[in-house]
C-alpha cells in the first residue's frame, strides 16, 4: 500500500503533543528569525536538541540536533553566545534559561535597551531573592515569638532592623533544636527554592506570581477580543485563550498548593530534608507551566492600539509560539477545537523568517525579537 | 424628549472641553457630537461639528474607545478602505464629504425603512459578529439598490455609483476581509490571490459589479499594482473602465506614498526612512510594470521627482550621516554608555544594510558599499584600540568588553551576521593567542573543536594554589590530594603568589587562583604569569558565573574557569581537560 493513499492512517496532531514538560522543552529566546520561539530539550540519549516551529515556513515542529544548529542558519552574535552558554551549562529548565538569556542580553549584543533591561532584571532578581529570604526569616521568628516579630516587622525596612531580624532568627536555633549553621543553610535553600514564586505574604509578588497575573489578563484580553471577530482570526484568538485558560487552571492549583505548603516555613525548616523536594517541585512546575507565556503577553499587549488587520498578523505569530500543554496535563480538558484544524490554520499563514524577495535574514524580525528583550523581566 | 435647538454657538462651547475634561466626559461629548452628525439634525452646525471632531481626533486616537455600532458606521464599512479626507480634486477613492449626501439620499428615498433598520440594529448585540453580519448584509443590499437607482437617475455626489457598487459587493468584501484581515497586505501571495478569485467569482455569478470589490482589495494592498499584475497573470478579464480605475488608483497610491515619504524625511529615523524608500521604489517599479503606455506616461509625469528625492535622502540621511553617528556611539575612551547615541548609531547601521537593494536601483550601490566598509573598519579600529590598552581593574575591563560588544553589534547591523561573528571569533583569537599584542588570529568555531583524549591526572605535577580564604585552600587542597596531586604550594594573596612564582617559575605545572582577593587580583596574577610563561595552565576560581566575566577571563589568557562552589568531580574534569597532553 502506498503511503500517499488516503486510507493510510496518519498520526493526528494530538499525537505530536509533548508528553511531559521536559518533552516540551524550555523556551530559548534566540533572535535569529529561523529559531525564534524555539525550545531546547534532551533527546532519548541525553543529548540536547532544538525544537523549531515555522521552520522554512512549513507546518509542524522540527527537531534539530543541537550541534547542527549553527550549521542550519547563521546565528546572530547574541545567539552565538547564548548557544555557547546553553551548551556549556546544559541549560534545560526555564529558571536557568532565563538567567542564561539575561546574562547574554547584558553584553549588549541584542542592543543597548535589551542590555539595560537585562541588567535591571538581574538586579531585581537579586533584590527579590534577598527580600524573600528576609520575609521567610521574619515569618519563622513570628511563628516562634509573635510579640518580638511585631516589633521587628516595623523596623524591617532599615538595615539595622534587618540585622535584628537575622539575630532573632538565629537565636531560635536552640528553641527548635536545629544547629545555627544548619538553620542558616536550610533557610538559604528554602529561599532559593521559593523566591521565583515568592511567598503569599510577601509585599511584592514574585516573578512567577506576576507572570500568572499577566497570563490571566492575556486570557481575558484574547477571549474578549475573540468574541467580536469572525472567521479564522476569531478561532485563533479563542484557541489561544483556551490554552491560556487551561494553563491558568493548572497553574492556579499549583500556586495554591505551593502557598499551602509555605504557610509554615518553620515546619518546613524543621523537616527540610523531607520537604525540600516538595517545595522545589511546586516552584519548578509553575516555572514550566508559565514558560514561554511572558513573550506572548508582551506581543499581544503591544498591539492593543492596532486595528484588526495588524492584530491578526500578531496572532499568527503567537500561534507559532504558543506553549502547548503536554499531553499528560491535558486530561479532562474539554477541547472545543481540533488541533488538526489549528495546524491547518498555522500552515496557511505561517511566515518565514526570511525576506521573501531576497531570501536574506529578515532584519525586521530580528529587530522585533530584540525589542521583546527590552520588555521582559 | 426634545431639548433646545442645537446651534453653532451652543456647540462651540464644547471646543475647550475636548482637551480639558476627564476621559469619560470627553467620550460623552464625542458620542453627543456623533449623534448630532448622523442623521444630521441641524445641517447648519455640521461644519462646526466637523471642526470639533478634527480637534478631538488626536485624543480619540490615544484613547481608542470601543466605537458604538451605528447604522451610519455600518453603512460605511464596505467602502471604508476607499475613504479619504482630501478634497474632491483627488480623483481616486471616495471623499468623506460624499458620505453625508449619500445618507441624505437614503433618508429621502425611504426614511421609514431606515427607521426600521435603526430599530432592528438597536437589538443586535455588537459583540455577536455573526448576527451583526447577517443584519448588515440585508441593510447593505437595501442601501445598494436605492443608491444604484439614484445613480441611474444622475442624482447625488460624483462617487455615488462607486459607493452603490461597493455596497452591492459588500458580502464578498466582508468575506475577503475576514479571510485576509491583514492591512496593508504586504504581498498578494497564493492564499490571498485565491480569496480575490473567489470573491470576484461569487460576484460575477450573481451578476453583481466587481469594481468596488477590486478597488477595496487594491486599497488594502501595500502595492495596489500587484492586483493588476495578478489579474493579468491569472488571465482574469475585467472591463476596461475598471482596469483604468485600478491603474489610476495604483498611480494615486504611489503618489500618496511619495508624498508621505517626503513629509517624513525630516523627522523619521534613518532605518525607517530606508524601509519606506525601499517600499516606495518597489511600488513604483511594480506599478510601472503593469501599466499600459498611457498609464506609464501618467505615472512618470506624476512621479518624476520621486527617484531624485529618494536618492537625495539616501545620500544625506543614510550614507553621509552614518560615520558621524557611529563615531559618536563608539568614543575613543571606554566611558559611560550614551544609550541615545548608541540607538541612533544602530539606526544608521540598519539603514545602511537595508538600503542595499534600493541603492542598486538608484546607482548608489558603490557609495553604500564604501560606507559599509568604512563602518566595518571604524568598528575594527575601535576594537583594536580597546585591545591595545586592556585595563586591569575589573570595572574597567567590563567597560572595555562592553565597548567591544557594541562595535561587534554595529558590524552585525551594518554589514551582516556572519561578518560580526567572524569579528567576535577574531577577538577571541586575540585573547587566546600567547602574545596578545600581535595580529588577531581567527579561532575555531566551538562546534568544530574535537575533544582531546583525557589523560589521567598525574601525581608528579606541582601546583600553586592561591586563595585568601584558608578554608577554601584547605578544601581544594584536600580535593587535589584525592586526585593524587601531593605537591601543592599555597599562597594567601596575589603578592605572595607572584613572589613564589618569580622565585622559581619553572617548577609549577599548574596555578589555581581565586579571582577576587584583597590587593593584587587573580586577573593581575594571571597577567604577570602570562608575561613570563604563556603556556602554563591557569585555572581561575570565582563566584562570578556569567558570560561577561568569562569573556574577561579569556581576555587575560586564563586557561580555564571554574565557578564557586564547585564539586570534586567538577574540579577533576576541569583539571583533566586542562592537563590533557601535557
Amino acid at each position: 500500500m502506498s503511503l500517499t493513499e488516503k486510507n493510510v492512517p496518519l498520526r493526528t496532531p494530538e499525537q505530536f503533543l509533548p508528553s511531559t514538560f521536559e518533552d516540551r522543552g524550555a523556551a530559548i529566546p534566540f533572535t535569529t528569525p529561523m529559531f525564534a520561539y524555539a525550545r531546547v530539550r534532551k533527546d532519548y540519549r541525553d543529548r540536547l536538541e532544538l525544537m523549531v516551529t515555522r521552520f522554512t515556513a512549513a507546518a509542524g515542529v522540527y527537531v534539530v540536533p543541537w550541534p547542527m544548529v549553527p550549521d542550519i542558519a547563521a546565528l546572530t552574535t547574541h545567539d552565538v553566545l547564548l548557544y555557547e552558554e546553553v551548551s556549556a551549562k546544559r541549560v534545560l529548565n526555564p529558571y536557568d534559561m532565563r538567567l542564561a538569556a539575561l546574562g547574554v542580553a547584558k553584553t549588549g549584543l541584542a542592543g543597548p535597551k535589551a542590555a539595560a533591561a537585562a541588567t535591571a532584571a538581574l538586579v531585581a532578581n537579586e533584590n527579590f531573592k534577598a527580600l524573600n529570604q528576609l520575609m521567610l526569616i521574619l515569618r519563622v521568628v513570628e511563628e516562634t515569638e509573635r510579640s518580638s516579630a511585631e516589633v521587628l516587622t516595623r523596623e524591617i525596612s532599615t538595615p539595622e532592623g534587618q540585622a535584628r531580624v537575622r539575630e532573632a532568627f538565629f537565636s531560635i536555633a536552640g528553641t527548635i533544636g536545629v544547629k545555627r549553621e544548619l538553620l542558616d543553610k536550610r533557610i538559604s535553600e528554602l529561599g532559593l527554592a521559593s523566591y521565583s514564586v515568592g511567598t503569599a505574604w510577601n509585599p511584592t509578588d514574585g516573578r512567577l506570581r506576576q507572570s500568572l497575573k499577566t497570563l490571566q489578563m492575556l486570557h481575558d484580553s484574547l477571549g474578549g477580543w475573540a468574541v467580536a471577530q469572525l472567521g479564522d482570526v476569531g478561532d485563533q484568538a479563542r484557541f489561544c485563550a483556551e490554552i491560556a485558560e487551561h494553563t491558568l487552571r493548572i497553574s492556579t492549583k499549583v500556586l495554591t498548593d505551593f502557598d499551602e505548603a509555605m504557610t509554615s516555613p518553620l515546619a518546613i525548616i524543621k523537616s527540610w530534608n523531607e520537604r525540600k523536594a516538595e517545595i522545589e517541585k511546586a516552584s519548578g512546575r509553575l516555572a514550566w507551566l508559565l514558560d514561554g507565556w511572558d513573550p506572548v503577553a508582551e506581543i499581544w499587549f503591544g498591539c492593543q492600539s492596532m486595528e484588526v488587520g495588524p492584530r491578526a498578523a500578531v496572532l499568527q505569530e503567537i500561534l507559532q509560539m504558543l506553549p502547548l500543554l503536554p499531553r499528560e496535563e491535558l486530561d479532562g480538558w474539554k477541547k472545543s477545537f481540533l488541533l488538526s484544524e489549528i495546524e491547518g490554520l498555522r500552515r496557511k499563514w505561517v511566515r518565514c523568517g526570511e525576506d521573501w524577495r531576497t531570501g536574506e535574514v529578515d532584519i525586521d524580525i530580528v529587530e522585533r525579537l530584540e525589542a521583546l528583550k527590552e520588555k521582559l523581566r | 424628549m426634545k431639548g433646545p435647538p442645537v446651534t453653532t454657538d451652543s456647540i462651540a462651547g464644547l471646543s475647550e472641553k475636548l482637551t480639558s475634561v476627564s476621559e469619560t466626559k470627553f467620550l460623552g461629548v464625542i458620542q453627543y457630537l456623533s449623534e448630532l452628525q448622523f442623521p444630521p439634525t441641524a445641517p447648519s452646525v455640521l461644519p462646526e461639528i466637523r471642526r470639533l471632531m478634527d480637534k478631538a481626533r488626536p485624543r480619540l486616537r490615544e484613547l481608542k474607545p470601543p466605537r458604538p455600532l451605528t447604522l451610519t458606521r455600518l453603512f460605511c464599512r464596505p467602502f471604508e478602505d476607499l475613504l479619504h479626507s482630501r478634497g474632491p480634486e483627488i480623483a481616486q477613492g471616495i471623499p468623506r464629504s460624499e458620505i453625508e449626501p449619500c445618507w441624505q439620499l437614503l433618508t429621502n428615498r425611504d426614511a421609514a425603512a431606515l427607521k426600521d433598520f435603526a430599530a432592528e440594529l438597536a437589538a443586535v448585540s455588537p459583540i455577536a459578529p455573526r448576527q451583526v453580519l447577517e443584519f448588515a448584509e440585508r441593510f447593505w443590499g437595501h442601501a445598494a439598490r436605492i443608491l444604484a437607482d439614484c445613480a441611474a437617475a444622475k442624482e447625488g455626489p460624483p462617487r455615488l455609483r462607486l459607493i452603490a457598487d461597493t455596497l452591492a459587493a459588500a458580502q464578498a468584501i466582508e468575506a475577503f476581509k475576514t479571510a485576509v484581515p491583514a492591512k496593508p497586505i504586504d504581498r498578494l501571495a497564493d492564499v490571498e490571490s485565491a480569496f480575490v478569485k473567489e470573491g470576484r467569482h461569487s460576484l460575477v455569478e450573481r451578476g453583481l459589479p466587481v469594481e468596488g470589490f477590486l478597488l477595496v482589495v487594491a486599497a488594502r494592498l501595500e502595492t495596489p499594482a500587484e492586483l493588476i499584475d495578478f489579474l493579468n497573470r491569472a488571465e482574469i478579464g475585467i472591463a476596461t473602465p475598471t482596469w483604468r480605475k485600478l491603474s489610476a488608483f495604483s498611480i494615486a497610491m504611489v503618489e500618496d506614498q511619495a508624498r508621505n515619504f517626503e513629509l517624513n524625511c525630516g523627522t523619521a529615523r534613518p532605518d525607517d526612512l530606508t524601509r519606506a524608500a525601499d517600499r516606495l521604489m518597489a511600488a513604483l517599479a511594480t506599478t510601472h510594470k503593469v501599466l499600459d503606455a498611457t498609464g506609464r506616461t501618467a505615472l512618470e509625469r506624476s512621479t518624476q521627482g520621486v527617484s531624485k528625492m529618494v536618492r537625495q535622502m539616501l545620500n544625506s540621511k543614510v550614507i553621509d550621516a552614518a560615520s558621524a553617528a557611529i563615531d559618536a556611539a563608539l568614543p575613543n575612551a571606554a566611558g559611560a554608555v550614551d544609550v541615545e547615541a548608541l540607538v541612533a548609531a544602530e539606526s544608521h547601521a540598519r539603514a545602511l544594510r537595508r538600503s542595499r537593494r534600493v541603492a542598486r536601483v538608484l546607482d548608489l550601490d558603490a557609495r553604500v558599499a564604501a560606507m559599509t566598509d568604512s563602518v566595518q573598519r571604524r568598528c575594527e579600529a575601535h576594537i583594536a584600540r580597546i585591545l591595545s590598552k586592556m585595563p586591569t581593574t575589573s570595572g574597567e575591563q567590563d567597560a572595555a568588553m562592553a565597548g567591544i560588544s557594541r562595535a561587534i553589534r554595529i558590524v552585525e547591523l551594518a554589514v551582516g551576521t556572519q561578518e560580526a561573528t567572524q569579528l567576535m571569533m577574531t577577538v577571541r583569537g586575540h585573547f587566546s593567542s600567547p602574545t596578545s599584542g600581535s595580529a588577531p588570529e581567527p579561532v575555531q568555531n566551538p562546534q568544530t573543536v574535537q575533544p582531546t583524549p583525557s589523560p589521567a591526572v598525574s601525581s608528579t605535577r606541582r601546583v600553586l594554589l592561591v586563595d585568601d580564604e584558608s578554608s577554601i585552600r584547605k578544601l581544594t587542597r584536600e580535593m587535589l590530594r584525592r586526585m593524587t596531586f601531593t605537591d601543592v604550594v599555597e599562597a594567601e594573596s596575589g603578592d605572595e603568589a607572584l613572589r613564589l612564582f618569580r622565585a622559581d617559575p619553572l617548577p609549577f605545572d599548574l596555578i589555581i587562583c581565586d579571582w577576587s582577593m584583597p590587593g593584587i587580583s587573580g586577573m593581575e596574577v594571571c597577567k604577570q604569569v602570562r608575561a613570563a610563561k604563556s603556556d602554563l595552565p591557569f585555572l581561575m576560581v570565582t563566584g562570578r558565573n556569567d558570560t561577561h566575566s568569562r569573556m574577561v577571563a579569556e581576555a587575560f589568557g586564563v586557561s580555564a574557569y571554574i565557578s564557586k562552589p564547585f564539586a570534586y568531580q567538577e574540579l577533576k574534569e576541569k583539571l583533566l581537560a586542562l592537563m590533557a597532553g601535557r
